[in-house]
């Protein structure tokens, strides 16, 4: 093994045949031709898929894209803040005031009764 | 092999396409695969990925090589970048994944020689920094000298130094009876 001389000043003979240990137990074996192909193969495809230009463009359109739907869209009605009583109120004002009126017959007939009670005390 | 002798100066300070490009991975995918398998201790699939990376980054880059270092110099600077983004995702990924954390590294069956020797070789590397195991991988297997090794890791010289004296200090330990015996041809 060609060493560097500035590598092999401190290195005794153990320390040279543990790293020729190593050096030969530590490695891949060759590539085979299939192999070869295969690894050329993908990096070719890698290749042209980092040089396709709407790899990197297609987020940016769509990003794009949405932010101007939404600009586009037109403002949305106010919603209404009115509680079920002030909604009422403003369909029929007096309403409120008569609400006998709005009661069922069987209803109608219990508070009249009652009102009789009231103005009989 | 020098990369200006093969395809010549001037072909290096084009983008590389067909034929030139088909030279400089020819020339260099051997190594780089073994360069990064030793860097990932063992780990062949990750190497290989790490390696085709490093070549992608290359052709893109070649455009822009001005041939102030050496082309292999330059070269292996990316692979070794490519090597600690590899490890710096499998790190991320690991600490959300329970069960890659747990799980032992797979054992290559293309690699050769003794499986438990390699198994041992490979803990004793993963046992290292990572700065470390670049250090030693780059300098006593694949003997680039400490100036070259240096420029691939953008670290001072003496601090290689320093990484590489501690680095087999700790193999020293590990793998004793290593130094004892002949190694297997």
């Amino acid at each position: 093994m060609k060493k560097s001389e500035s590598n092999e000043r401190e290195l005794s003979p153990e320390d040279l045949r543990l790293i020729a240990t190593i050096d030969a137990a530590f490695r891949p074996e060759a590539m085979s031709p299939t192999r070869r192909v295969m690894f050329r193969e993908a990096l070719d495809a890698r290749i042209a898929k980092r040089t396709r230009p709407w790899h990197w463009l297609a987020p940016l359109i769509a990003s794009a894209a949405a932010i101007s739907l939404w600009l586009a869209q037109p403002e949305s009605a106010p919603q209404a803040s009115l509680s079920g009583s002030d909604l009422y109120a403003f369909i029929e004002p007096d309403a409120l005031h008569e609400s006998g009126r709005y009661l069922p017959d069987d209803y109608q007939a219990l508070a009249t009764l009652y009102e009789g009670d009231e103005a009989g005390r | 092999m020098e990369i200006a002798a093969q395809i010549g100066k001037a072909d290096v300070l084009r983008p590389m396409t067909g034929e030139a490009f088909d030279a400089f991975v020819e020339a260099r995918r051997e190594r780089a695969v073994r360069v990064a398998y030793r860097m990932l201790a063992g780990d062949l699939a990750a190497a290989e990925d790490v390696a085709q990376n490093a070549f992608m980054r290359a052709h893109r880059a070649l455009a822009g090589f001005r041939g102030d270092a050496s082309v292999d110099t330059w070269f292996y600077r990316i692979l070794v970048r490519e090597v600690q983004r590899y490890r710096r995702w499998r790190a991320v990924r690991q600490l959300f994944s329970a069960d890659a954390a747990t799980a032992p590294p797979a054992l290559d069956e293309r690699a050769l020689g003794d499986p438990g020797l390699r198994r041992r070789i490979g803990d004793a590397l993963s046992s290292l920094s990572p700065t470390q195991r670049e250090v030693f991988v780059l300098i006593h297997l694949e003997e680039f000298t400490v100036v070259e090794t240096a420029a691939l890791l953008g670290k001072a010289v003496g601090t290689v130094k320093s990484h590489l004296h501690r680095a087999l200090e700790s193999l020293r330990l590990d793998l004793a009876d290593l130094r004892k015996q002949e190694p297997a041809s």
